[in-house]
């Protein structure tokens, strides 16, 4: 693995790891005060009928949506270029 | 040669590109140190769910029952308050420990260094030290080389593995679940769980190592908020080093107007992070202290005095004075002593039962002819002893008032009992709004007293 990463990867990495601990932090905070059956019985299906289900499902929702909201956020915020490539300004 | 190490930079391009770091092995106090760290933590994160408490796995966070057993003691979700505070109290502990020295956490504790050690270790046991390392990532693919990747990635895989089930363990009872994945009986979550741990440690420990820490650890990043010119850190020497050279052995360096740094590169090898510390205090240094070893060994042999590279702190390589006692220390030490004496004291308070009373959200109150007004109530009761307790209801804040329950109430250890009770005022005294009192006592000597307070409600006069 090269020890430089582009900037790419470097986005996609700090946004999955950053997310991950978010999406534990807050699936413990959540869960202190719901069970995890509540969203278990919500959904209904036969695959997901165990409170695992519920924290699991919990996890990747509070996950996904930091994943979500984090690369909206990486893709809309300009940053203003610098170097050779830079662009002119703009009135 | 200074230059040769790292990477070749490329004119025209932006970066340096740098190639993959192979930390060369180091053996010194701190290695050692490393290493003890290493055992003792791991240790006690796979030996963790083995250990029993009472005939009960004595660390076991329960999920699907939701109770946390920590050896004697255990936590109910309503004890949250507990884990938050606990978390607060190990956040401020590392901002405490970063202000005085440094980024100790990173290169001794961090699971992230922890794992990545043990990843490499299995990585130089089976293909060899640095050079060796190096030599065979650049060989064809003989047979002695695919034999040599498939061992290592098998041990990698089994240890991530076991990692994983580890972890599991900690949050399903460890045996029936060990029991289980053995015959392919085991809950179908339980698996993910082992796989999903395993293949980030794998992720972490195996494949991206110092990236973790460079890129994508938040801590690395807000660190630097918590130094000070007194934080020690993992310091070169510049004033005795430079100028740096190499030089014959027995000659003299200051005749030929060198400092003591040989500049044989040792400490840049052996840097998991692949920087060169002679050139400062840098965001990737995760304070391993494997270049104070490599560089002492160094000194040793060339018959310099040790600590060319050493734990200092910025005031110290000014000749200045060490401050402990300083603002940031104070302030940080300060918070974590309030905290822990919250911690202490509300364990040490905390009620062995917990009722919540619920009113009956139907009707605020009902007209009962002769004998009053009448409230109805939801009463929950928690049992949070392992032992069963009988205890009484009693009620008073209104005068004449009389509670319709069971005499007594036996509520089984680890338990939670629901009854709906009634609460019967004299007209004379029903009137708007009253506080009372639900009082719950233990009648089998075990002296335990729980009181809550609810509101009784009666016709208003005005409405």
């Amino acid at each position: 693995m090269d020890a430089e990463w582009s900037r790419d990867t470097q986005k996609f990495a700090v946004l999955s790891w950053i997310t991950f601990l978010v999406a534990a932090v807050f699936t413990m905070l959540f869960f202190a005060f719901i069970d995890p059956l509540v969203i278990v019985d919500a959904i209904g299906s036969e695959l997901f009928e165990s409170s695992n289900a519920g924290y699991a499902i919990g996890f990747f929702f509070f996950w996904a949506n930091g994943w979500v909201a984090g690369w909206f956020t990486l893709r809309l915020v300009r940053r203003k270029r610098s170097g050779p490539n830079a662009q002119p300004k703009t009135p | 040669m200074a230059g040769k190490i790292g990477g070749e930079y490329e004119y025209g391009k932006l970066y340096r590109s740098e190639d993959k770091v192979y930390p060369r092995e180091v053996k010194g106090r701190f290695a050692t140190l490393r290493h003890v760290a290493m055992f003792v933590l791991l240790g006690a994160f796979y030996g963790g769910p083995w250990l029993t408490w009472g005939g009960r796995q004595a660390i076991l966070f329960d999920l699907p029952a939701r109770k946390f057993y920590i050896f004697g003691m255990t936590l109910w979700p309503q004890d949250f308050v507990y884990l938050a505070l606990l978390l607060i109290i190990l956040a401020v502990s590392l901002f405490f420990f970063t202000a005085i020295a440094g980024r100790l956490w990173c290169g001794f504790a961090c699971p992230q260094t922890v794992w990545t050690e043990a990843f490499t270790w299995i990585e130089a046991a089976i293909e060899g030290d640095r050079s060796k390392r190096i030599k065979l990532d650049k060989a064809p693919w003989t047979l002695d080389k695919i034999r040599k990747k498939v061992f290592k990635q098998t041990c990698w895989i089994t240890l991530a593995l076991f990692t994983g089930f580890s972890f599991v363990g900690y949050f399903t009872a460890v045996r029936p679940l060990a029991v289980d994945l053995v015959n392919f009986e085991a809950n179908a979550w339980s698996v993910f769980w082992v796989f999903f741990y395993g293949f980030a440690t794998y992720g972490n420990a195996g494949f991206m190592r110092e990236q973790v820490c460079k890129y994508m650890c938040p801590y690395a990043r807000f660190q630097g908020a918590m130094f000070d010119r007194d934080t020690l850190i993992i310091t070169y020497d510049g004033e005795r080093g430079e100028p740096r050279g190499g030089r014959r052995r027995g000659s003299d360096a200051t005749a030929q107007g060198l400092g003591d740094c040989v500049d044989c590169t040792m400490c840049v090898q052996v840097c998991p992070t692949g920087i060169d510390i002679r050139q400062g205090l840098q965001y990737e240094c995760i304070a391993c202290a494997a270049c104070i070893d490599a560089c002492d060994t160094i000194m040793d042999k060339v018959g310099s005095p040790r600590g060319l590279i050493r734990y200092s702190t910025e005031r110290a390589l000014e000749h200045k004075s060490y401050r402990l006692i300083r603002p940031r220390t104070l302030v940080y030490s300060g918070i974590l002593m309030v905290l822990l004496a919250t911690m202490v004291t509300s364990v040490a308070l905390r009620k062995p039962a917990i009722m919540d009373v619920m009113r009956d959200r139907n009707a605020l109150y009902r007209d009962v002819g002769r004998m009053g007004i009448e409230n109805s109530f939801t009463i929950r009761i928690i049992n949070k002893q392992n032992e069963g307790h009988t205890y009484t209801l009693s009620v008073s804040g209104v005068e004449g008032i009389e509670l319709n329950a069971p005499a007594e109430l036996y509520i089984a250890g680890e338990s939670v009992e629901t009854l709906p009770v009634s609460v019967v005022v004299p007209h004379a005294h029903a009137d708007g709004g009253n506080v009372i009192r639900f009082e719950l006592n233990s009648i089998d000597g075990s002296d335990i007293t729980v009181i809550e307070e609810s509101r009784f409600r009666g016709p208003t006069e005005n409405f």
